[in-house]
């Protein structure tokens, strides 16, 4: 695992996205409509579908709602959250042609693969195969709190209404929406439309104020009551009985049972597993899908994956020399087109007013624009003799090239006496846009916009030399 | 073909139904295998000063390794499985325990009955699991089980008639004490 993140997640590279914040490449999108860097900070984030992650069945927004986001089939083990698996026996039961013989049936129980607990450990039934599903456990507050969600919505709605009564002028009902919408008040008369006006909005309130008055009658909640009473403390089972510790729950066991909290293992009960979202996100600036998951439930391909991965050069620190403060030393950068098309790219210096605190070091960019090749997956990169010819590349400042990457020498100072060095700079290049094709040349040519951004490069702790130590 | 053929000591004793497989077997030094056992390929079974001493009805898997590297003889009981790859210097095995894939247990350990020691676990503390224990997860997490393992008599029955037919077995003999030479 700390290999993958190494490469995929590493915090070394930094690209500052649209909003501010700073996250390496993989985690940060590319809205191909703005040409901005979005993070999942600054998106909306919707949910698309429901599913149960074990059965991968795909459940409605509203079933899943009835069903308290869980899954009415598959359960999780309460004492190691592992998935429990149904196990199919037979069971001997009394046949019902026969009163005295005895039939065997299909039964099955819940075993952990894991810790091996089972649903018999806490002495729940048995269930035959066509039965229906596991009994359900009733929490104890159940009807307390649902009467107080029920009241509360009673209680949000008057005031809503009342608002609305407040305002002064009043939203066009709905019928009369549809004459503004074909735009068929402005043939009628004044007084007609102001009389139909009037009339779908008291009637739309009376209406709602009827329903609300009923349901708030309906409710008869108790109001809680603070006692002096509290119970006394038995002294006696925290102190004078010994402590079994396979007996009593932990309070990871407890959490997760969060409606029963049981105190004893005994008290145990299959939890249901929660269920999952796919989510797409969506551009807040221009509304556009940036991430869309299939609809499918055990796909896990996208239809829409504006990753900034696909569209935006990495860099990667190819070699980090000996940091001596305030002395130069030469630093390998990699940078990688991984787009179809090939770009043009050249590094920026940061205005003085972009400069923050957290730049610890000085960084001499060259001043001349240099090419990245498109990614070309039929390429092998060692048999392309010509590419080094092709362009005329400064050995002194370019060390490779290969197929869509290259390496790049740079000088870096150092501008602190102990700590990280870390250097910032923006990365400019053009971008061919496969997606909006330009309006002005009719369409068939694609629109090519230069885009740059903020990239913060940590190239690790200075060599404290030993004069500053002394 | 040397590689294929068992690698047994003269002092090992198998008993009659026993199934011992040869391919890349090692059982080295003083040790007894009780009838109905059956050992599969590539099991490494070492008594290097005291013996070992196996019960009745057990199942060792490949990739096993039991050793015994102390004075005193281990004893395994009846009925228990060994899964692939498990490793075991427990002194001691009662009775019906089950040894999961990839699990260490060390010398200091002792099961009674019914104790299940899960995948991967590690465990070598000096304590004897009382009845019906499973040790489970990276942490060895203790918990009592309501009921013994199944015991896997289908599958031993199994084996035993499958076996004889693809492996070479060991026949049952009466091994030779060093004494005695």
């Amino acid at each position: 695992m700390d290999v993958i993140n190494e490469i995929f997640a590493t915090n070394k590279v930094l690209y500052q996205c649209a909003c501010g914040h700073c996250k390496p490449l993989t985690h940060i999108y590319f809205c191909r409509y703005c040409l901005k860097m979005r993070c999942k900070d600054c998106v909306y984030h919707e949910v698309d579908s429901q599913y149960c992650q074990h059965c991968l069945e795909y459940i409605p927004t509203i079933d899943a709602k009835l069903k308290k986001n869980k899954c009415a089939s598959c359960f999780q083990c309460p004492n190691c959250m592992h998935t429990l698996t149904p196990r199919t026996f037979l069971a001997s039961v009394p046949s019902e042609t026969d009163p005295n013989g005895m039939t065997t049936r299909k039964a099955q129980f819940l075993l952990c693969s894991y810790c091996k607990w089972s649903s018999k450990d806490v002495g729940i039934p048995d269930q035959f195969i066509g039965s229906g599903g596991w009994p359900e456990i009733e929490a104890p507050n159940r009807k307390r709190v649902e009467g107080l969600v029920d009241h509360y919505r009673v209680i949000a709605q008057r005031e809503r209404m009342e608002k609305e009564k407040k305002r002064i002028n009043p939203r066009p009902g709905h019928a009369i929406h549809l004459l503004d919408k074909y735009g068929i008040s402005a043939s009628l008369s004044a007084k007609l439309t102001e009389s139909l006006r009037t009339k779908a909005y008291s009637g739309r309130i009376s209406s709602n104020y009827l329903s609300a008055s009923k349901s708030l009658t309906d409710i008869k909640l108790e109001p809680s009551l603070a006692t002096d009473d509290v119970e006394p403390l038995d002294v006696d089972t925290f102190y004078n009985k010994d402590l079994i510790e396979s007996e009593i729950s932990s309070i990871e066991q407890r959490l997760m049972q969060v409606e029963m909290q049981p105190n004893t293992v005994s008290q145990f009960y299959p939890i249901s597993k929660m269920l999952y979202v796919k989510r797409s996100l969506r551009c807040k600036e221009c509304d556009h899908n940036i991430i869309k998951p299939e609809y499918n439930s055990s796909s896990i391909k996208f239809k829409i994956q504006l990753s900034a991965f696909y569209d935006i050069p990495e860099v990667k620190i190819a070699s980090t020399p000996k940091l001596i403060p305030h002395k130069e030393s030469m630093v390998e950068l990699t940078f990688k087109n991984p787009y179809q098309y090939g770009m043009h790219v050249c590094l920026q210096p940061l205005k003085d007013e972009e400069m923050d605190e957290s730049i610890t070091g000085k960084i001499i960019l060259p001043k001349a624009e240099f090419i990245l090749e498109c990614k070309d997956d039929t390429l092998e990169p060692e048999l392309d003799s010509t590419q080094k010819t092709r362009y005329n590349d400064d050995p002194q400042l370019i060390t490779f090239r290969r197929g869509n990457k290259i390496g790049l020498r740079l000088t870096v100072i150092p501008e602190i006496d102990s700590g990280r060095c870390r250097v910032c700079f923006r990365l400019r290049h053009d971008f061919v846009n496969s997606v909006v094709q330009n309006k002005s040349t009719g369409g068939s040519e694609p629109q090519v916009s230069w885009i740059s951004h903020k990239i913060y490069v940590d190239l690790g702790p200075v060599i404290e030399s030993k004069e500053s130590i002394a | 073909m040397s590689a294929s053929v068992g690698n047994f000591d003269q002092t090992v004793t198998i008993m009659p139904n026993a199934i011992v497989c040869r391919e890349q077997t090692t059982i080295k030094g003083d040790v007894v295998i009780g009838s109905r056992t059956i050992i599969q390929p590539t099991v490494t079974i070492i008594a290097e000063k005291g013996p070992i001493i196996i019960g009745e009805s057990n199942l060792i898997e490949e990739y096993v390794t039991i050793i015994n590297k102390t004075d005193q003889p281990m004893v395994i009981g009846n009925n228990n499985v060994f899964e692939v790859g498990s490793h075991s210097e427990s002194l001691e095995i009662q009775d019906n325990n089950v040894l999961e894939y990839k699990c260490r247990i060390g010398p200091k350990v002792k099961l009674t009955n019914g104790c299940v020691i899960g995948t991967m676990c590690d465990f070598n503390d000096d304590l004897t699991l009382p009845e019906n224990t499973v040790v489970y997860g990276p942490d060895c997490k203790m918990r009592k089980q309501l009921e013994r393992p199944a015991l896997q008599t289908f599958q031993l029955d199994f084996l035993s008639k499958i076996m004889p037919n693809y492996q070479r077995i060991e026949k049952p003999r009466k091994g030779v004490k060093n004494d005695e030479k």
